[in-house]
């Protein structure tokens, strides 16, 4: 999975390509624990395939530290990831775009 | 044996014993007979033997003039020698008659005194010695008589062992009985002499004394003999029962201790006992005899039954080699082609069995398969078998059931006889060609749920040359599978008696439609064992599966790399059939079930198969790992600490899960289906 992280102001953005599974959620976990003084995430799905419970679990750790659903932004949601979104429920904790 | 006379051993040693007993009576005896003897004395004498010392006698007044008469006319006469013959001693004798019949000699006998007579003495006798002559010669004798009494006047006797001592007590003169030839011994105890001048004595005869001394020395030797005869039988006794009880015993008891100790050094003696050359023919010997019997015996049993292991060993390797080589004759691993798979299991329920399968790529496009029992068990039906397996091998591609029929029944001496199933599976035109013969019915799954495949009836082969089996023919669809197995599956047995049945088939087959090939297998296993509960397995058993689905699996580390391994497996193999919005999910869901494998299941080995068709995907995870079931894992809504995505994500995109735990693996199965 390539990871591109772009900062602008408080905004930290992440663009991922490839898959968001178990062995890359840990890769992304180590890669975004370098990065420090930002208060938003923004999460760019447009090449990403899929995420699995992992890589939610990420998500999820950067909405609780972030404070809020609108400090996680995500965008490029395919079909695939908006369903595992909604499944899980986890459309109501972050903000899509 | 030769055959001996027996002398029972209560014999051998009663009669020593009994010869014992008796001697010892006969001593007993002996004594108790000198006893009566001195009592027989004592009676006769009829007084105190005290008195002896007391008594006197009182000569007559001539007794002088008497001697004096007779010594004259001995001393005229002046024998030369001991008159011998009757003649001899009357002649003698005679010359004496003057003075015997002369009132003299009268007056001196009824003047003699006879109170000594049944006192201590018997008689008394007066006589003088001649001693040029060494003799002693009588002048009168109480006892006289008789001209033949030798005690006569003049008579007299040589001094054989003449003794005098101070005291005058005569011994050893020997008193001769010319008329009984007897000689009497005077022992110088009972005749006391006293001297009645220089020339003349009287002695005192104790005759019966004499007698009791002779009778003492007789009971005495009597008794000798009788302690003798104890001591000789004692030791006769006890030699006897050395010689024919001790000794042998001993003999045997140290045999014995040498036979047990070379046994237990794993050598079996056959020289250990011997026949004994001195037979005696007692329970002894006859024991020795049964020993020397047995350990010929026992060596022999010995070598029959090393014999009977040893042919035993040899039929068991060549049954073990029989049994792999009918192992060989069967498919040692799946057959997995484009668009199908095959699965086969053999269990024979001894080293070989009459049951058989066998699955196999005909041409380009065809493949056939069968499974098959012969009638019987053991040695005879797998020969059949291997006939059967062969021909059907050759045979199966034009599905010629005729003609294996006919090449069985022929020279079927034995009048075995072969059901089956036999098939041909034609991915061409999706046809499957089958003909049951006689056999188990068949399992068909189609569009997910088993159900039996339509047979019709016919009769297992090697009964009749000419039988016009029926064929069949279905169309398969992808997605479609065929169990196939022999009665010893519907026939597994409990310990109640109870058949498995063909209805438990069908169940289990349906609980676990989700799973082919091996774990299918082991699921039936499982279902099966927990049904006969450790019974014995009474049949051979076959298992045939085939799945008109193409297959691909690959085992997986229980880590990291496994994950990305299953993942890059999956694209692999789907990519070529499927589009990745098809894969995609399926990785979602692997992606969570694999790392729990991963994470949690404290697995050594885990693999994953895929079996497909345009249609759906099927995979199976199995790992050895802690029994864990994720499809019952609750979801929680918690937020700060959402848990059982995982589950939620799998059942959101599998068509349906399936977990089972068998033969300690956790099988998991997911199906995919097209939209």
């Amino acid at each position: 999975m390539n990871i591109i992280k772009t900062k602008k102001d408080n905004v930290l953005e992440v663009k991922l390509e490839g898959r968001l599974d178990t062995i890359t959620s840990a890769e992304l976990t180590e890669s975004l624990s370098q990065e420090e003084g930002f208060t938003d995430i923004l999460f760019d799905f447009e090449k990403l395939e899929y995420l699995s419970s992992s890589g939610l679990r990420l998500l999820f750790s950067y909405r609780k530290k972030l404070g809020g659903k609108e400090h996680v932004v995500l965008t490029h949601v395919n079909a695939l990831i908006g369903e595992i979104l909604r499944v899980t429920g986890f459309v109501n904790q972050v903000t899509i775009r | 044996m030769k055959k001996k006379r027996r002398i029972p051993l209560a014999i051998t040693i009663l009669v020593p014993v009994l010869l014992g007993v008796s001697a010892v009576q006969g001593g007993a005896f002996g004594a108790s007979v000198a006893l009566s003897r001195e009592a027989d004395y004592n009676d006769a004498i009829g007084v105190d033997k005290t008195n002896l010392q007391q008594a006197t006698w009182k000569m007559p007044n001539n007794t002088m003039e008497v001697v004096d008469a007779i010594k004259e006319i001995y001393e005229t006469v002046n024998p030369e020698k001991q008159p011998e013959s009757e003649e001899e001693i009357r002649a003698y004798r005679t010359n004496f008659l003057p003075v015997v019949n002369s009132d003299l000699f009268t007056d001196f006998v009824s003047a003699f005194p006879t109170e000594t007579l049944g006192d201590y003495a018997d008689y008394a006798t007066v006589g003088f010695f001649d001693p040029p002559r060494g003799r002693f010669v009588t002048v009168y004798c109480q006892a006289s008589g008789s001209i033949y009494n030798p005690s006569f006047p003049g008579t007299f006797d040589d001094l054989v062992l003449p003794k005098s001592d101070t005291k005058g007590i005569f011994y050893g003169t020997v008193w001769h009985d010319y008329k009984r030839n007897e000689d009497y011994l005077i022992s110088g105890r009972a005749g006391k002499l006293t001297q009645l001048d220089n020339t003349y004595w009287l002695i005192r005869h104790t005759s019966l004394r004499t007698v009791y001394s002779q009778s003492d020395e007789f009971v005495s030797r009597f008794m000798w003999v009788g302690i003798a005869s104890i001591v000789a039988m004692a030791v006769l006794s006890f030699l006897a029962i050395e010689l024919l009880l001790i000794h042998p015993v001993r003999k045997l008891s140290k045999t014995s201790d040498r036979y047990v100790k070379a046994m237990n050094e794993g050598e079996l003696l056959d020289q250990a006992f011997q026949l004994d050359k001195k037979h005696f023919g007692n329970e002894i010997t006859t024991l020795n005899d049964s020993l020397y019997v047995m350990q010929g015996a026992m060596l022999e049993y010995s070598n029959t039954i090393r014999d009977a292991a040893v042919r035993e060993q040899k039929a068991k390797a060549d049954l073990a080699l029989a049994e792999k080589i009918q192992a060989s004759m069967v498919p040692g691993a799946p057959l997995i082609a484009e668009k199908l798979s095959f699965y086969g299991k053999m269990h024979p329920a001894k080293e070989v069995g009459g049951d058989f399968f066998s699955y196999f790529q005909i041409d380009e496009t065809r493949y056939g398969f069968y499974i098959a029992d012969v009638s019987g068990k053991g040695v005879p039906a797998a020969l059949f078998m291997a006939k059967a397996a062969t021909v059907s091998r050759l045979l199966i591609g034009d599905l010629d059931i005729e003609k294996i029929g006919e090449v069985l029944a022929k020279d079927n001496s034995e009048d075995l006889f072969v059901t089956g199933f036999f098939a041909v599976v034609d991915t061409k035109n999706n046809e499957l060609h089958y003909v049951n013969c006689g056999h188990e019915p068949v399992y068909f799954r189609h569009k997910g749920e088993y159900a039996p495949l339509e047979e019709a009836p016919n009769l297992p082969l090697g009964c009749l040359e000419d039988y016009p089996y029926v064929k069949q023919k279905i169309q398969l669809e992808a997605g479609d599978a065929l169990f196939l197995y022999t009665d010893g599956l519907s026939e597994a047995m409990n310990p109640k008696g109870d058949l498995y049945g063909k209805e438990a088939i069908l169940r289990v087959l349906n609980e676990n439609k989700a799973f082919s090939g091996n774990a299918l297998f082991s699921l039936i296993d499982q279902d099966v064992a927990s049904f006969v509960s450790g019974a014995e397995q009474s049949d051979d058993t076959c298992l045939l599966f085939f799945q008109y689905s193409q297959e691909a699996s690959t085992p997986f580390s229980v880590d990291k790399e496994g994950l990305g391994h299953v993942a890059s497996f999956v694209d692999d193999t789907l990519s070529p059939l499927f589009t990745p919005d098809f894969i995609a999910p399926l990785q979602v869901v692997l992606d969570e079930m694999v790392s729990n494998i991963v994470h949690y299941s404290n697995a050594k080995t885990a693999s994953i198969s895929l079996s497909y068709n345009e249609k759906e995907v099927n995979v199976t995870l199995c790992d050895d790992g802690t029994p864990f079931d994720p499809t019952a894992v609750k979801i929680e809504k918690d937020e700060d600490e959402p848990g059982g995505f995982g589950i939620l994500l799998t059942e959101t995109f599998a068509s349906s899960v399936t977990y089972r735990h068998a033969k300690e693996n956790n099988l998991l199965s997911i199906t995919m289906k097209k939209k």
